[in-house]
């Protein structure tokens, strides 16, 4: 069972994880999630005051369920959520939201780092930190590009 | 042809440009071109390697065919989530 949502308004963190959880039967020995936020800091140290991620209207959707999609068969895992935000985020706001739930604690471990990995290089957004010095396009690091090579 | 672009490229052309294909159609990469000789300040953005596009609800290379009433894309590399 796997579910991808791309939203264009903020999220709670704890009410997807408690609605996450509603959802799992008694074969799940754990839960793994992980938060992505928005920082107020690009890697320079400079200001950001709003991240902007642009997204395709049907491409970007597409790509999100293809990445929770290969979680859930690569992993022995009962449930994948999967959830992003587009549009204009403010610091502190979360922009991405992964759990993974299964029988044991490595295979969720697992599939929660395989989904951030793919999503932080894979995903179809554009993404725009804006701040008081001006805007700048940004792409995945070379460490974003090593992370997710750890799974080839 | 109305022709979509993302990111940097739309900051460089707009969000929509309006370019006159051949009758016959054309290659993704003519395509480009065309973009290209219209908008010369985005010239080096659109013919960059990291540049690719959508026609219709597929991601397709350079060699792709487009006619007229087909719905084409640009979009620079993805910045992932």
């Amino acid at each position: 069972m796997w579910r991808a949502r791309l939203l264009l308004e903020p999220f709670s963190a704890a009410d997807e994880l408690s609605a996450f959880e509603q959802g799992l039967d008694g074969s799940v020995g754990g839960v793994v999630t992980f938060t992505g936020l928005a920082r107020g800091r690009n890697r320079e140290g400079a200001t950001v005051e709003r991240l902007f991620l642009q997204h395709h209207p049907r491409l970007t959707q597409r790509s999100l369920d293809e990445i929770a999609r290969a979680a859930a068969n690569r992993f022995e895992v009962r449930a994948i959520s999967v959830v992003h935000r587009a549009g204009s985020v403010a610091p502190g706001e979360p922009i991405v939201w992964v759990a993974a739930a299964a029988a044991h604690r490595r295979a969720a471990f697992e599939a929660a780092d395989y989904l951030m990995d793919r999503l932080k290089t894979e995903a179809m957004f554009w993404k725009r930190e804006d701040g008081p010095e001006g805007s700048a396009w940004i792409e995945p690091t070379k460490g974003d590009r090593l992370e997710r090579a750890r799974w080839e | 042809m109305n022709v979509r672009l993302y990111g940097r490229l739309a900051d460089l052309l707009g969000e929509q440009v309006r370019l006159d294909v051949p009758a016959e159609g054309c290659s993704v990469a003519e395509l480009r071109r065309i973009v290209a000789r219209a908008h010369p300040a985005a010239a080096t953005a659109i013919l960059g390697p990291g540049v690719r596009a959508i026609v219709g609800d597929d991601v397709v290379g350079d060699a792709h065919m487009v006619e007229a009433g087909d719905r084409v894309e640009f979009f620079p590399p993805v910045s992932g989530g």
